[in-house]
């Protein structure tokens, strides 16, 4: 006949060796976190085009960068994923540095859009070279130069 | 470094200089092209042969006979050598 503490001891040593095996099957604590979601896609600068005329689609159709001192000089950005919280901004400045005009426009939300930029200058520019700095977000992202002739 | 338009040296005024900015989506450029088809009459011709020959239906005729009204008072009566308009499936409803 067994002794009763032994029998004790056996039956404790059951139920733990059973409480363990229960808690191998329960999954970790930390796996059911959710799997990060896919980033969305940044918002990018693919082209930038100068010239004298833009179409209805807001498109240089001429592209140029030298420019006549009576000319208007048009800026077209193609933006891709744009939020509609993106902002382009273009500095335009003289030879020296002199600037010479920023703006800054918010961008049309999408996964393609054209942003257009244009400057007159009613006395005429003067000759020489321009540079135009493009940013996106406060980021720079180009810069186009410019040539004013006779 | 000078700038030769300034010969004295004076910054060029820049104060009225005038600028704008726009966005919209990019679209693809639509270009509509025409496609004008023609036929010249020829000799023995009536617009119901060639509208059986052009249009595989000697019934369109009159579809001939309205793209040619400028040019086509009676029906009956076309010239050799004359250029005529065909109606297209774009032209059509």
């Amino acid at each position: 006949m067994t002794h009763p503490r032994f029998q004790l001891a056996i039956v404790a040593v059951a139920a733990l060796a059973l409480n363990g095996c229960g808690r191998k099957d329960e999954p970790p604590a930390d796996s059911a976190v959710a799997a990060p979601a896919p980033a969305a896609p940044m918002a990018s600068v693919t082209t930038i085009e100068t010239g004298k005329h833009v179409d209805a689609n807001k498109r240089v159709v001429d592209t140029t960068s030298v420019f006549a001192p009576n000319d208007t000089m048009y800026v077209a950005v193609v933006t891709a994923n744009a939020t509609p919280s993106s902002t382009l901004k273009t500095l335009v400045t003289f030879q020296d540095g002199q600037v010479v005009d920023s703006s800054s426009q918010t961008v049309q939300s999408g996964p393609s859009s054209v942003t257009e930029f244009h400057l007159v200058k009613p006395g005429g520019w003067p000759t020489g070279d321009y540079t135009v700095e493009i940013m996106l977000d406060g980021q720079s992202v180009g810069t186009r130069r410019l040539t004013v002739r006779r | 470094m000078p700038n030769p338009n300034n010969p004295k040296g004076s910054r060029p005024d820049f104060s009225d200089v005038a600028s704008g900015s726009s966005s919209a989506a990019n679209r693809p450029v639509e270009r509509h092209v025409e496609r004008e088809v023609t036929y010249t009459v020829q000799k023995g011709d009536s617009l119901s042969k060639i509208a059986q020959q052009q249009l595989g239906d000697g019934r369109k005729w009159k579809e001939i006979f309205e793209a040619n009204r400028d040019q086509i008072t009676n029906p009956d009566l076309i010239h050799p050598g004359q250029v005529l308009r065909m109606p297209t499936e774009e032209g059509r409803p």
